[in-house]
């Protein structure tokens, strides 16, 4: 790995290194560039077939790429994008905070202690296994049409992803490193923060990552039965309109960002666990 | 420094599902203080690692004594070496360096600083642990043990894990910084080689726990593995250690040479 120490390497051997090294680069380059190729070949064959099957349909049933575009680009500009985008966030953190206030403290004590485990395993089994479908219904049913209603299924949906990695990030918890920091006399405050939480971080990142992709449809679901704004929201009254170009403008829109969403989450990760020698591998 | 008196020290690991229980050492007694690197040296299963974790406090024992304190009478402050480097991954080289001092003074972070540049790693300050090979970990590991400015530096088989050239290489330079600070030092090993070269003095276990031989090693330093009196040396304790065979039928199951499968 390049990042790695080199060694002193006598003048020919790094010399023909060096070489080596720019040969590689090239043939990887070029590499990326047919890739990339491919990606545009497979995004130019997906508008044209989405073009060549709103031509078979009536207009207002399957409208084109083209005016479903100018559509995402008035919602942009008209500024409800903005808006109704930053409702369904906030919701969806404030139920991210929720599952993270109970899944952690969960997650914790089922890491550490067999009859934590024991008391907690069922119960986070089974709510992991409803369908988030249920939990929308179920939260409107209960809260109506509120703000707590799609917060709370939010919440439900990742509470336990979350809390099942945090178990499994203190189990996997380095024996040795705390025995390490026993033998130099370390407190129980400074393994805590040194040793215990570092190694729980990535399971919390990479649960969070994984609810997340379901979070932000559990909102926007719950948002189309009983929201009043949100894009879930906004996505149903095109529906009683039926304007099938608003849709997939809302749709296109919410795609590109949770696309977004996921990338700024890699990034963090990876600025966050930079000492894991896969995450400096850009992998 | 610090001083160390073991006496009549026994271990005994009680048998379980059946099994007798095993005793580990048996009676051991002597005496170590100030400026010596001692070496616990014996075949695997003699009870050198249980030793060196009595003496460090996580293990108990059974009967006899064992007094340990500083130049003050106080408890002495221990320093650490493990078989493998054990560094916080997610922490750079001297943050792993200041997480076991008790202060952040510039003072202990020179100090820190000035064992990592004895241990040859001055430029690698800011990496993080898998960015290093094995022995560079290793040499962290022994700079951390160092920085806490122990009374007493306990070592467990710190080169058992690498390859023979890295293995030589830390040798060396371990010996350098110990010539430098002159700590207490408490050391074990499996070669023989390596304590001759490093040690003032070898304290040879045998299987079940006795110590078998106690061997003064008064050759000056730096020592070095092509010195011929070093090699003298070596055959000399290596020849004691065999004739350990003879007195104790159990070392056949221990010793790596003998024995039936």
């Amino acid at each position: 790995m390049s990042t790695g120490v080199t060694d002193q390497f006598p003048g020919g051997a790094l010399a023909a290194w060096e070489q080596g090294e720019a040969q590689g680069r090239r043939a990887l380059r070029q590499r990326q560039a047919r890739i990339l190729m491919f990606v545009l070949l497979g995004w130019l064959t997906m508008l044209l077939v989405w073009q060549w099957g709103s031509a078979q349909l009536p207009g207002r049933v399957l409208p084109g790429p083209w005016p479903v575009a100018q559509e995402m680009w008035e919602i942009v500009a008209s500024g409800r994008f903005v808006r109704h985008f930053l409702t369904s966030v906030t919701r969806t953190f404030m139920g991210f905070g929720v599952a993270a206030l109970v899944g952690v403290p969960v997650g914790y004590a089922m890491g550490r202690s067999r009859y934590w485990r024991a008391f907690f395993h069922d119960g986070v089994t089974i709510s992991g296994t409803v369908p988030a479908l249920t939990y929308a219904v179920m939260s409107l049913i209960i809260f109506g049409i509120s703000t707590i209603g799609p917060v709370l299924a939010v919440a439900l949906v990742s509470t336990p992803y979350v809390a099942l990695n945090v178990a499994e990030g203190v189990r996997g918890v380095d024996r040795d490193l705390i025995k390490m920091s026993e033998a130099f006399g370390r407190s129980r405050r400074e393994i805590r923060r040194h040793v215990l939480i570092p190694t729980i971080v990535p399971f919390v990142y990479a649960a969070v990552r994984l609810s997340f992709a379901v979070a932000w449809k559990v909102e926007a679901l719950t948002e189309v039965f009983g929201g009043r704004n949100g894009v879930g929201f906004e996505i149903r009254r095109e529906y009683q309109l039926f304007n099938v170009t608003g849709l997939l403008a809302w749709m296109f829109l919410f795609i590109a960002f949770m696309l977004v969403i996921e990338r700024l989450l890699a990034v963090s990760e990876r600025r966050l666990l930079a000492w894991r020698p896969q995450e400096r591998a850009g992998i | 420094m610090a001083r160390l008196t073991v006496d009549d020290l026994c271990k005994t690991f009680p048998g379980s599902g059946g099994r007798p229980p095993n005793r580990v050492l048996d009676n051991v007694s002597f005496d170590m203080q100030g400026q010596v690197f001692v070496s616990l040296v014996g075949p695997s299963g003699c009870g050198k690692s249980t030793l060196l974790n009595i003496v460090s406090g996580v293990e108990t024992y059974t009967s006899g004594q064992l007094d340990l304190t500083n130049d003050e009478g106080r408890p002495a402050r221990l320093g650490y070496v493990f078989q493998d480097p054990r560094l916080l991954p997610w922490r750079t080289v001297v943050q792993n360096m200041l997480y076991v001092q008790d202060d952040n003074s510039s003072q202990t972070r020179d100090r820190a600083l000035r064992y990592l540049d004895m241990v040859g790693l001055a430029n690698n300050t800011d990496y993080f642990p898998t960015q290093l090979s094995g022995g560079m970990q290793q040499r962290v590991g022994i700079a951390r043990a160092f920085s806490v400015e122990p009374d007493l530096l306990l070592m467990d088989e710190p080169f058992s894990h690498l390859d023979a050239i890295t293995a030589r290489g830390l040798r060396e330079n371990l010996q350098e910084i110990w010539i430098e600070s002159r700590k207490t030092v408490l050391f074990v090993t499996h070669d023989v080689m390596e304590a001759v070269q490093l040690s003032d003095r070898i304290i040879m276990l045998q299987p079940g726990g006795r110590i078998f031989d106690d061997i003064t090693i008064d050759l000056p330093r730096p020592r070095h593995q092509s010195d011929p009196k070093v090699a003298t040396m070596q055959a000399e304790v290596l020849g004691r250690l065999e004739s350990m065979t003879g007195v104790n039928d159990d070392v056949s199951q221990a010793a790596p040479t003998g024995g039936a499968p």
